[in-house]
């Protein structure tokens, strides 16, 4: 059986890439054994039918196709190095670092400004004006950045669960207690225009009824 | 040292000197021939594209098995070139780096194309047995020339890093260490391919067994 190491030698024999022990030990087995003589041979023949295939010459017409395509390419070149030429002259190489600095620092100035104010938008409470003519004033309102919703004729803070504001204490805040809430509470004291609402307060949740004067 | 062994010496001397001489002759026209490109005379990829169109085309031609694709593949090569031509440094001949922009430029077009191909063509009617001898005569030529394009197809389907060491061995005739230092390998690399690659050539040609 010949293995891959035979079949080297004897491809190297061909080539006349052999030390003088090897082509003595390999023309021993060629003239020995007839496996390795028909390998030899058959060897031999590719690498003659290959040689063959070394005229293979480029037809006329490759030139211009070539010399077509560099001319493209020479003039794309061309394009961007006139291009390079014209940027260097507005903005000489040494000061194209900073200028990439600023250019992110604005583009980044740009993103955050512009992503906090779609932020601030996203949070602005939805103020509905009630349609001309009508006698129902808007349906949301924001009071120191908690959203109140109407329900009826009362409002309703508008992350209180269902269940919470159905069991909410009532209390009953008359008149000169309204005038103490502008004192204690001025960020609440909005409240007392909107009559009733319904509110979590110091951790409880409360049915404020404001009591007007006329009351 | 006997008279005729001075002569030798000698002779052999003038040989070494003269191959010296001739690299180092070609080196330096290399070298002015980018420098002549680097400054934007087109004259120098002209004389690049005839010197080395028909080394191009022949691989090729060799590598991608039909004359279409081969045509594609030397503009590529040529528009490589002419894009890289400045990088060449002068390490290896101008020749060398062809070869190498060469056959990089088949390994991206033809990669993709060859792990496509898994189907094996055996070409078993066409055996290599059936060769006529080497008798001279337009007849014989003719079946000769036929044998070697049968000889071509099977070529073509060989496993591309076994043909690339085929084709620059026996159909661009370089040495094994020129082929070495084309594709990036060792010497013993480069035997063993070429040994692997003729004879899987053999056994499809013969056996017809791929």
């Amino acid at each position: 059986m010949t293995n891959e190491a035979t079949v080297e030698l004897l491809s190297r024999l061909l080539d006349g890439d052999v030390s003088a022990v090897e082509r003595e030990r390999i023309e021993e087995r060629i003239e020995t054994d007839a496996e390795t003589r028909e390998i030899y041979e058959g060897l031999r023949r590719v690498r003659s039918s290959l040689g063959q295939l070394a005229d293979a010459a480029p037809p006329a017409y490759l030139g211009a196709m070539v010399h077509r395509r560099v001319a493209l390419e020479a003039e794309k070149v061309g394009l961007r190095s006139r291009l390079e030429r014209r940027l260097h002259w507005l903005l000489p190489p040494m000061l194209l670092p900073a200028f990439a600095v600023v250019l992110a620092l604005a583009a980044m100035f740009y993103l955050l400004a512009n992503g906090l104010a779609r932020y601030e938008r996203a949070h602005e409470p939805l103020i509905l004006s009630a349609p001309p003519g009508s006698a129902r004033g808007p349906e949301v309102v924001e009071i120191d950045s908690r959203v109140f919703v109407r329900e009826g004729s009362r409002w309703l803070e508008s992350d209180l669960t269902p269940a919470a504001v159905a069991t909410a204490r009532q209390r009953r805040v008359r008149p000169d207690e309204i005038a103490e809430w502008a004192r204690s509470r001025p960020r609440l004291a909005a409240l007392a225009e909107l009559g009733v609402v319904v509110v979590e307060l110091d951790g409880e949740i409360v049915e404020l009824v404001f009591e007007t004067g006329s009351d | 040292m006997s008279k005729k062994g001075r002569e030798d010496a000698s002779g052999n001397d003038r040989e070494a000197n003269d191959v010296q001489a001739l690299t180092a002759t070609t080196i330096a026209h290399d070298r002015d021939l980018v420098t002549r490109h680097l400054y934007g005379d087109p004259a120098a990829f002209d004389e690049v594209y005839e010197r080395f169109s028909a080394l191009v085309f022949r691989l090729a031609r060799r590598m991608a098995g039909d004359e279409a694709l081969a045509e594609d593949l030397s503009q590529e090569i040529f528009l490589r070139i002419f894009r890289y031509l400045e990088n060449f440094r002068g390490r290896s001949s101008l020749e060398t780096w062809v070869y190498r922009v060469s056959i990089n430029c088949c390994r991206t077009r033809l990669g993709r194309r060859w792990r496509r191909r898994r189907v094996f063509v055996a070409v078993e009617d066409e055996r290599l047995d059936q060769m006529p001898a080497p008798v001279e005569g337009t007849e014989a030529r003719l079946e000769r020339r036929e044998a070697a394009e049968t000889v071509g197809r099977a070529l073509a389907q060989l496993p591309l890093e076994f043909r690339e060491a085929v084709v620059l061995r026996d159909i661009s005739g370089l040495a094994y260490d020129d082929i070495a230092a084309v594709l990036g390998v060792r010497i013993g690399t480069v035997r063993s391919r070429i040994a692997r690659g003729r004879d899987r050539l053999r056994r499809l040609l013969v056996e017809g067994d791929g």
